[in-house]
């Protein structure tokens, strides 16, 4: 017999039911059971209270851990508490050639164009301001025409999107412990300048830094710290001037500058006019803007599951680069605007082991273009330099792409349907590639081929089953790889452009040993002599290139092709590149007729899934592409599983989709 | 003649009121005026007193007021700004038909009456019911009028 109320349910209905129970067993009352009774009154206010509280408490729980946490001021408050940042909206990027002519006399050598300069655009009709951060400089070529350079002396002058603004404060007594309350909850915390003036009315000032930034810190560290308060706006504080941090001096004032940004809907401007004139001295002329690069970068405030997400592997980094994953992690916590995917491996699990190096390949967003990536990688290796515990070499490798070629055959009952026979081919075409999609494009992201079937399968009752052969396809350009680039291969250290020179122009010459040798007697290689001979032999005479995919290559067989490419033109015939039937040879084939036009150009290798193309070179290669693809049968074509940097990517344009009409019905 | 039934020895621990047919079973129910005895206990409501304070409650009770349970009440406080003609008195006594049909399965109703009375802006409702499993019929009457 129950004699006490259990206490374990959480919701209204259980909670009221346990009181029955336990009022059940008492002799006092009976009429609990009544909706009406004055006792059920009572048994539900004392459940809804109950109840209440079990959701309050469930609630306060579920916010005290990062795993459950929903609101985003718990997540930030919890991120916080492991040293993570959460990353603020960011502004978009564009770079773009500001130049001017004027045919002003007495013009002068060097003109400066002021930081927070203004340039419009519009991105689906919604009208931008982007402006320029810092002051840059343009000199006369002589006859009126100015461009502006940075520092560096590019003409790419940096514009990002936002509103300037400035909040000022005084400071009053250390012992108010002050927190600076910034309004605003559209802050790129990479913009903000904090500046402190020792008076109310001074002109000179002490530039503070960000204490994420900072690589020290002691009692005379003029750090800030700048955090998203739990209303979404930002709250400026610093040191206590003694153990951590200067504090500002009662009576200073700081200027806080920053840009107020709307995050991602900024990217993607392409054309950019400046609001205003450009004035300098008796100049006054209008600015031409040329677009260097489209505007880019620009993102939301970090998303809650973001956080969720990254948070703890921060803390496991704890602002170090010390194992593979570290580097990932904290290069995508500084670019990851400009990123979608990042993998990172230890010299050691390289294909070619290379002790000592940490080997990064980035995915970088689509609209990201090539000057930026280069100045990306720059910067990474820079941050590598600062946060790096030993000194590992951080390599760059490029995602490598491996199309997949899928040949869908389905069985279909046109009775059972009221779609025509090619709707439903088109619905599979889109379920193959929303399949890929979704599942494949990253790294370590595996095609499962069971997996697609399962969805075509799905697509339509009329469709009964499916099956579908796969091949695997990479993509080479029919050019000879550069000298340089082998010769580079073989160096132990960075050559400089003589030493590299001096090297090719002997291999030009036939003279390896002399190569070798230089090499060697410059201490410039960890090769022998016997070894760089071959290898420049090899590249002089016999110029390869390799494709290597993922996974096993099938085996040769003597009924089907396991390598076949794409349409070429070569001496006069449309020709096709195919291994040997029951060899690994390959051979360049006709297309009509199947005549041999070029025995042995390459081979590939079944178990490391390689495939060798000697140096040809065709005239033109068909359908106005600028690439052979080569197409080979992967040994289990159940699976292709990247692994490092390569990726997976689908090919509509050679896969197809074929109906095989039946009356079954099950 | 009452019949006196005899358990066997070996059931004769088992409670004789669950075979006895005739009612034993009462209604009790804490008073809602929570008036105290001088011990300091609450008094409590038997039987009909019961079902009639319970039938109280229900007309007075309007949807949404009972927590999880949204359609229970007579809801009349909906109607209070209809015209008080005849189909109000016959929407009203509908509501309560209802709702002591749903609510309250230990009154049968054998008579209600619902009388608007315009000139003191009040309705009066009586209910005749009998308490289910007994004989007895109870008739209570409310009178619902506005506030103010």
């Amino acid at each position: 017999m129950a004699t006490t109320i259990r206490s374990t349910a959480l919701d209204f209905e259980n909670i009221k039911s346990n009181l029955k129970t336990y009022l059940a067993n008492k002799d006092e009352f009976s009429d609990y059971n009544f909706e009406a009774s004055g006792l059920s009154n009572i048994l539900d206010v004392l459940a809804y209270n109950t109840h209440i509280n079990a959701l309050i408490a469930n609630f306060a729980l579920n916010e005290s851990y990062l795993p459950t946490a929903q609101l985003r001021s718990s997540m930030v408050s919890l991120a916080e508490g492991i040293g993570y940042v959460p990353d603020t909206d960011t502004a978009s990027q564009a770079k773009v050639k500001v130049s001017f002519s004027t045919t002003t006399g007495a013009r002068p050598t060097i003109v400066s164009l002021p930081a927070y300069t203004k340039f419009s655009t519009e991105v689906d009709d919604v009208s931008y301001t982007f402006q320029t951060t810092e002051t840059f400089y343009a000199n006369d070529n002589g006859s009126g025409y100015y461009e502006f350079q940075t520092a560096s002396g590019s003409n790419q002058i940096p514009i990002y999107e936002g509103t300037l603004k400035t909040k000022t404060f005084l400071v009053g007594e250390y012992e108010d412990n002050p927190v600076y309350v910034i309004p605003d909850s559209t802050i790129d915390a990479d913009t903000v300048s904090v500046k402190v003036y020792a008076s109310a009315t001074s002109t000179a000032f002490i530039a503070y830094q960000n204490i994420l930034n900072a690589t020290t810190i002691n009692a005379n560290s003029t750090v800030y710290i700048l955090k998203e308060a739990p209303n979404g706006i930002f709250e400026l504080s610093f040191g206590d001037g003694t153990t951590f941090g200067v504090a500002p001096a009662a009576g200073s004032r700081i200027e806080v500058e920053y840009l107020s940004t709307k995050g991602e809907s900024a990217n993607g401007a392409t054309t950019f006019t400046a609001n205003n004139e450009f004035s300098f001295g008796n100049i006054n002329e209008s600015l031409t803007i040329t677009t260097l690069a489209n505007s880019v970068g620009g993102k939301d405030k970090e998303s809650i599951e973001s956080i969720r997400k990254n948070a703890p592997y921060q803390y496991a980094a704890q602002n170090r680069m010390v194992t593979a994953a570290d580097y990932s992690s904290l290069i995508l916590r500084n670019y990851s605007t400009l990123i979608k995917d990042i993998v990172s491996w230890g010299g050691q699990d390289a294909l070619e082991p290379e002790f000592g190096a940490v080997f990064t390949s980035i995915l970088f967003e689509d609209t990201v273009s090539a000057e930026t990536q280069t100045a990306t990688r720059n910067e990474i290796l820079e941050l590598a330099k600062q946060l790096a515990i030993v000194s590992f070499n951080l390599r760059f490798v490029d995602p490598i792409t491996t199309y997949v070629e899928v040949d869908t055959f389905f069985q279909f009952n046109p009775k059972l349907t009221d779609l025509t026979i090619n709707a439903v081919k088109n619905n599979i075409s889109n379920v193959i590639q929303s399949y890929f999609d979704v599942n494949t494009g990253n790294f370590n992201q595996a095609f499962r081929r069971s997996n697609l079937l399962t969805d075509i399968d799905a697509s339509s009752p009329a469709v009964l089953s499916s099956r579908a052969n796969i091949r695997m396809q990479q993509r080479f350009t029919p050019t000879a790889p550069s000298l340089v680039k082998t010769v580079r291969g073989v160096a132990s250290t960075t050559l400089n452009n003589d030493q590299v020179n001096d090297i090719v122009s002997l291999i030009a010459q036939n003279a390896f040993v002399a190569a070798g040798s230089y090499m060697i007697n410059r201490n410039l290689t960890n090769n022998n002599l016997s070894e760089l001979v071959s290898t420049f032999t090899a590249v002089k005479n016999n110029v390869s290139q390799r494709l290597l995919f993922p996974v096993a290559i099938a085996v040769p067989d003597d009924d089907t092709y396991s390598v076949v490419s794409s349409e070429f033109t070569y001496k006069a015939q449309n020709c096709v590149i195919k291994n040997k039937l029951g060899t690994s040879t390959l051979q360049v084939v006709a297309s009509a007729g199947g005549t041999v036009v070029l025995d042995d150009v390459g081979n590939y290798d079944a178990a490391t899934g390689s495939v060798t193309i000697n140096y040809f070179l065709p005239t033109a290669i068909s359908g106005g592409e600028t690439q052979i693809k080569i197409s080979a049968v992967p040994a289990n074509q159940s699976v292709i599983d990247p692994t490092r940097n390569e990726r997976i990517v689908y090919d509509p344009n050679r896969s197809n989709v074929t109906p095989v009409i039946t009356d079954a019905s099950n | 003649m009452a019949t006196t039934r005899v358990l066997s020895k070996q059931d004769g621990t088992q409670s004789a009121s669950t075979i006895i047919t005739s009612r034993a079973k009462l209604y009790r129910d804490i008073d809602l005026s929570f008036t105290a005895k001088p011990n300091g206990d609450l008094y409590l409501k038997k039987d009909a007193a019961a079902v009639t304070q319970a039938l109280k409650n229900l007309i007075q009770t309007n949807f949404m007021e009972k927590p999880f349970l949204p359609n229970y009440g007579a809801n009349l406080r909906a109607m209070l700004f209809e015209l008080a003609d005849d189909d109000t008195e016959e929407e009203m006594a509908e509501q309560i038909m209802r709702t002591i049909s749903a609510f309250e399965p230990r009154a049968k109703v054998v008579g209600l009456d619902v009388t608007a009375n315009q000139d003191q802006n009040s309705v009066s409702v009586t209910i005749d019911y009998q308490v289910v499993n007994t004989d007895e019929v109870i008739s209570f009457t409310t009178s619902i009028s506005r506030l103010r």
